[in-house]
């Protein structure tokens, strides 16, 4: 079974980043759809199937948290798991995301085994 | 006035040797880039960023921005590094955007340990223009930091807030 996945950030290249990463990471990659921000992630989440959500925090237009807000309370994706890749560390932040649904927060720097290890986790994959 | 606003808010966001340590931090591990630091971590050269640069903002709330400068090809080694290509693949676009995300994690990184009362906001790092780029609004000289890996500088001023 392929897995389709939503890259969300406003930067082309840590879009980059994470699309070789899933890549790489052992699970079977279907379709990967992008988006700039929440707002356009939400049109790609309504208009594809998507298996997993990987988003920023700080983006234009609508941020990572108002995002997840609006996944978490649509009756179709809402079960869609998300994991966070954010620079925005703090604990309040990373509490925040995961209070409203995030499966998983990443800090960056990251290294990419780790989001490797994050996807095969959420979707499976791994029991740990 | 302004100064003196900005000497209390900067007080605590004043921490050359801290944002050194981030830099390093961040470069070595997410870009493969080792900076020219001795053992105790201290800047072993400096320099000028050369006209071949790039200009990027990024704002702490709405009272003074961080001002990066870095060489293009400090930029191009660190997204080929990042994205696993040769540089000559590199676009304008990878140029900037590298640039962005570098301002985006090292000011991230920086304000968790530098105030972690959670003060300061950030907002979306801008690409700028050299001539909108103003002296008389750097604040602080003393705060300027030359930072120099693989004999390409990058270079953080904080500034007075863009308009």
């Amino acid at each position: 079974m392929a897995f389709n996945f939503l890259i969300v950030d406003d930067s082309p290249i840590m879009r980059k980043v994470i699309i070789k990463t899933v890549r790489m990471s052992g699970v079977d990659v279907g379709e990967i759809f992008e988006a700039n921000n929440g707002a356009e992630g939400l049109i790609e989440a309504r208009d594809n199937w998507i298996d997993l959500i990987l988003t920023d925090i700080n983006m234009p237009i609508m941020d990572g948290i108002t995002f997840i807000e609006h996944l978490k309370s649509d009756d179709v994706l809402s079960s869609i798991p998300i994991i966070v890749i954010s620079t925005e560390g703090r604990d309040d932040v990373v509490q925040r995301a995961l209070d409203i649904g995030a499966a998983d927060y990443i800090t960056k720097p990251f290294r990419p085994e780790e989001i490797g290890a994050d996807v095969l986790k959420i979707l499976g994959y791994t029991d740990a | 006035m302004y100064l003196k606003s900005w000497g209390t808010q900067m007080r605590n966001l004043n921490n050359k040797e801290l944002i050194i340590q981030v830099i390093d931090e961040i470069m070595t591990d997410m870009f493969f880039i080792f900076p020219d630091l001795d053992d105790d971590g201290n800047q072993v050269t400096t320099g000028e960023p050369s006209l071949q640069s790039t200009h990027v903002g990024i704002h702490f709330n709405t009272d003074f921005y961080l001002h990066f400068q870095i060489d293009n090809q400090l930029l191009a080694e660190m997204a080929a590094n990042f994205m696993g290509i040769s540089p000559d693949e590199l676009t304008t676009e990878h140029i900037e955007s590298m640039a962005c995300e570098t301002a985006n994690i090292i000011g991230g990184n920086y304000l968790v340990r530098a105030d972690p009362g959670a003060t300061y906001k950030l907002s979306i790092p801008e690409v700028l223009l050299a001539d909108s780029i103003l002296e008389s609004d750097k604040i602080d000289e003393h705060w300027t930091i030359s930072f120099v890996a693989n004999g390409q500088v990058m270079a953080i001023s904080p500034y007075k807030r863009k308009a």
